[in-house]
């Protein structure tokens, strides 16, 4: 290694770097820092490093910091740990045990879906034994959250999430540097591979849906690789009602609310390209996936693979305390392939029976080829570290007013100034929120039901004119025909449309003198039978129309 | 109001084919909407494919009475939720494919529902198909009989397939392609003005998955 020339250098070396961690986290690992002067290696130890000491001294400030910068938490054992304290930080529960919810009777109404869902799950994951394992826990998860909190709705999706956390969660148990973290993998998919003698699990298992035997299937003798259930629930748990609770309602209306953003967000960003792809005119739908599932439906969590950047996202996310982050950044890969997604959109043009499809069909082209682009993902989480403060944003007017992104994942602690304690939620509070939440939603959606009758009603009513015209009795034909022939036959003898002017000026005439006299019955008589005049006009001479004319005047 | 529209291809670009199908897959959670979709356009079988969450599309291009027809085919997410974003993606379309799972009633139940849906929001020349997926399976419960007399009362024509053992799922969707180019050429001749809707169409290809009549909705 190269000895460092300036001070700032020399001092990251030594071990008293680690008492001013806090004052260096914030830029340290930024890509225009000094650091990178080092090999991403040496990095990463040292980051280890400050991360173990803030996990030590429970630092939250300077673990926030740490999860936003450069590799985020970088592997697994560490992201657990941080997961843990700055999830637990965010919800506060209260002191007592919690209701066992394994009985069959606390079942929720979305299981069966959930079911669906988990049996789709972990498709990367070769080893079928240990595909198995983490489907068992995904789904025991997600079934204890939904009968906990009864009020939420489950929705597809929710299961990528979820398993973002299984996998961090089931790689391995303790805190140990990285060279042990390797032997502890090797361990555990060796005890999984023996099979039925070290875990109790089988497909028998799999059908029981009960939580004691979830116990059993992941602990051995020792309970050193076994995973900690308790506190991937804790994590879970408070992720969810803190930053997903406005996809969890009964309907799709708030999250869509959120995905409205992304438009305006890519229009402050570059206004050309919102312009050019019609954002103005087109849902964002082609959002939906990325969104509900924070990118983990297009980029699947693995166990392999310190770097992932999945991770990386959810260590941003949780540090920040921002759900208005992954619109942010979707708005920014949008726009980081704005060449492409311009290219494909000139030449798909005539492709598409409309613009809905073709900008959903382009950017399901582009953005999905770029998923696992680690450099551009790279340089859209050092955007969003660095231009973040700059995209002066108000979500207030485009969410309800309980919405993840204006209560409880603003975003906001990160920027305070130093040394600030952290935005805290009661769980008595946030589920206050949540019930608020979902009465809002009933509200909207019933509102909504309303309109979509009326537009129903009108429709109809639309159609029934129409074919009442179309299908109307001879007699209607007859008379319309009548009242066009007798038009036509007085242009053709007036033979200007001059004559049309004097015309109706005596017909307002007569109604202004009819209405002064008070005989409002004359006046109706003209209005609804104004052909009649016409046709009495037509049978005197056009000298004595034009003298009856004058006289009127 | 025609809703019958293939974009033709402009000469001198360069393109492979002669015109482009919208096809919208729907059904229940489940049924095999994916897959068979992964079967017909990649022939692949995977028993247990990702969810889908709000809206996929492929594009495959097949071969019609010697035209090159672009299947673009729109595959949707099952749970009821997401129909508010999927329905968006209905106009359009000129197939439309119901799937059910032949060992799940309650999702051949469904259908119903979903041919309302339909009915609200795509267009009313849309050919429409209806799928029994997962023939291959012992644990059937609802029978051929049932699925056909369900059709007939829809006035759709009726296929049932496996997408596991590769059983009628490319006559699903060439059928399909069939029926909407008949129908394209119907109207050319009534002079594309709407006529022709009346008319009964024959499904002349040869399985015998297919029931005879096929009404034009």
């Amino acid at each position: 290694m190269q000895s460092p020339t300036t001070t700032k250098q020399s001092s990251i070396t030594t071990d008293q770097s680690l008492h001013h961690c806090e004052l260096l986290a914030e830029s340290i690992f930024d890509e225009k820092s000094v650091v990178t002067f080092f090999t991403h290696r040496e990095q990463k130890d040292f980051k280890r490093k400050l991360i173990c000491s803030s996990l030590e001294k429970r630092d939250i400030a300077t673990l926030l910091k740490l999860g936003v910068s450069n590799f985020g938490f970088i592997s697994a054992d560490l992201r657990r740990e941080s997961w843990y304290l700055l999830l637990c930080e965010q919800l506060l529960l209260p002191q007592g045990s919690r209701t066992d919810v394994s009985d069959d009777k606390f079942r929720h109404r979305d299981e069966n879906q959930v079911h669906l869902d988990v049996q789709r799950s972990f498709t990367g994951v070769k080893d079928l034994q240990r595909k198995e394992t983490l489907r068992t826990l995904l789904k025991n998860i997600i079934i204890r959250i939904l009968r906990t909190h009864h009020q939420l709705n489950y929705y597809q999706g929710y299961h990528d999430v979820v398993s973002v956390f299984i996998v961090i969660f089931a790689q391995c148990k303790r805190y140990y540097p990285s060279d042990r973290m390797q032997e502890d993998v090797l361990l555990f998919s060796d005890m999984t591979n023996r099979g039925d003698e070290d875990v109790s699990f089988s497909t028998e298992d799999m059908n029981n849906n009960t939580n004691s035997t979830l116990t059993q299937a992941f602990e051995d003798k020792d309970g050193n690789f076994a995973v900690d259930e308790q506190k991937l629930f804790r994590c879970v748990e408070a992720f969810t009602l803190l930053y997903l609770r406005d996809f969890m309602m009964d309907s799709l209306d708030f999250p869509i609310d959120q995905l409205r953003i992304i438009p305006r967000l890519i229009k402050t960003i570059d206004k050309n390209l919102y312009k050019k792809l019609r954002l103005d005119q087109v849902e964002p739908f082609f959002a939906v996936s990325s969104i509900l599932t924070i990118f983990s439906h297009e980029m699947k969590p693995m166990e392999d693979g310190e770097s992932s950047i999945i991770f990386c996202i959810f260590d941003y996310i949780i540090s920040s305390q921002s759900m208005s982050a992954p619109l942010l950044m979707y708005a920014n890969l949008v726009v980081e392939n704005k060449n492409r997604l311009l290219e494909e959109y000139e030449t798909n043009l005539e492709n598409f029976g409309n613009y809905i499809d073709l900008v959903h069909g382009i950017m399901q082209k582009v953005l999905l080829g770029v998923s696992y682009d680690e450099k551009l993902w790279d340089r859209i989480l050092q955007k969003m570290r660095t231009d973040v403060k700059n995209v002066n944003f108000s979500y207030k007017k485009l969410v309800n007013k309980f919405s993840v992104l204006v209560t409880t994942a603003t975003g906001k602690p990160i920027f305070t100034p130093q040394g600030n304690s952290q935005t805290r939620y009661d769980l008595n509070y946030v589920k206050n929120l949540l019930n608020k939440e979902i009465q809002l939603n009933t509200k909207r959606k019933l509102l909504s039901n309303q309109k979509n009758d009326k537009k129903k009603t009108n429709f109809t009513l639309l159609h029934r004119l129409s074919s009442l015209t179309c299908s109307a009795s001879f007699v209607y034909k007859i008379s319309i025909f009548i009242g066009l022939m007798a038009l036509m036959i007085k242009f053709y003898r007036g033979s200007s449309i001059k004559h049309l002017i004097p015309q109706t000026k005596m017909y307002i005439g007569k109604l202004r003198s009819s209405s002064l006299a008070g005989l409002y019955q004359e006046s109706k008589y003209i209005w609804l039978d104004p052909l009649y005049g016409i046709l009495q006009n037509m049978v005197t001479s056009v000298s004595s129309r034009n003298t009856s004319f004058v006289v009127n005047k | 109001m025609s809703g019958l529209r293939t974009v033709s291809a402009s000469s001198g670009n360069g393109k492979s084919y002669d015109s482009i199908m919208k096809i919208l897959l729907i059904g229940d959670s489940g049924v095999g909407k994916s897959c068979l979709l992964v079967r017909f356009v990649d022939d692949k079988f995977n028993p247990s494919f990702i969810t889908t969450i709000g809206i996929d599309f492929k594009i495959k291009t097949v071969d019609i009475n010697g035209k090159k027809i672009k299947l673009q085919l729109w595959d949707t997410a099952g749970q009821e939720r997401f129909r508010t974003i999927t329905t968006a993606y209905y106009r359009g379309a000129m197939g439309i494919i119901l799937v059910y799972d032949v060992t799940d009633e309650r999702t051949f139940s469904n259908i119903r529902q979903w041919f309302k849906t339909v009915n609200e929001h795509a267009n009313d020349d849309a050919q429409l198909l209806l799928v029994g997926n997962k023939s291959d399976m012992d644990t059937r419960t609802v029978t051929y009989e049932q699925g056909e007399a369900l059709a007939k009362e829809l006035g759709i024509p009726f296929i049932e397939s496996s997408a596991k053992n590769d059983d009628n799922v490319n006559e699903i969707f060439f059928t399909l392609a069939k029926l909407i180019q008949e129908k394209i050429d119907n109207d050319k001749l009534a002079g594309g003005s709407g006529a022709g809707k009346e008319g009964n169409i024959n499904i002349n290809s040869g399985s015998s998955a297919n029931s005879k009549n096929a009404c034009c909705n």
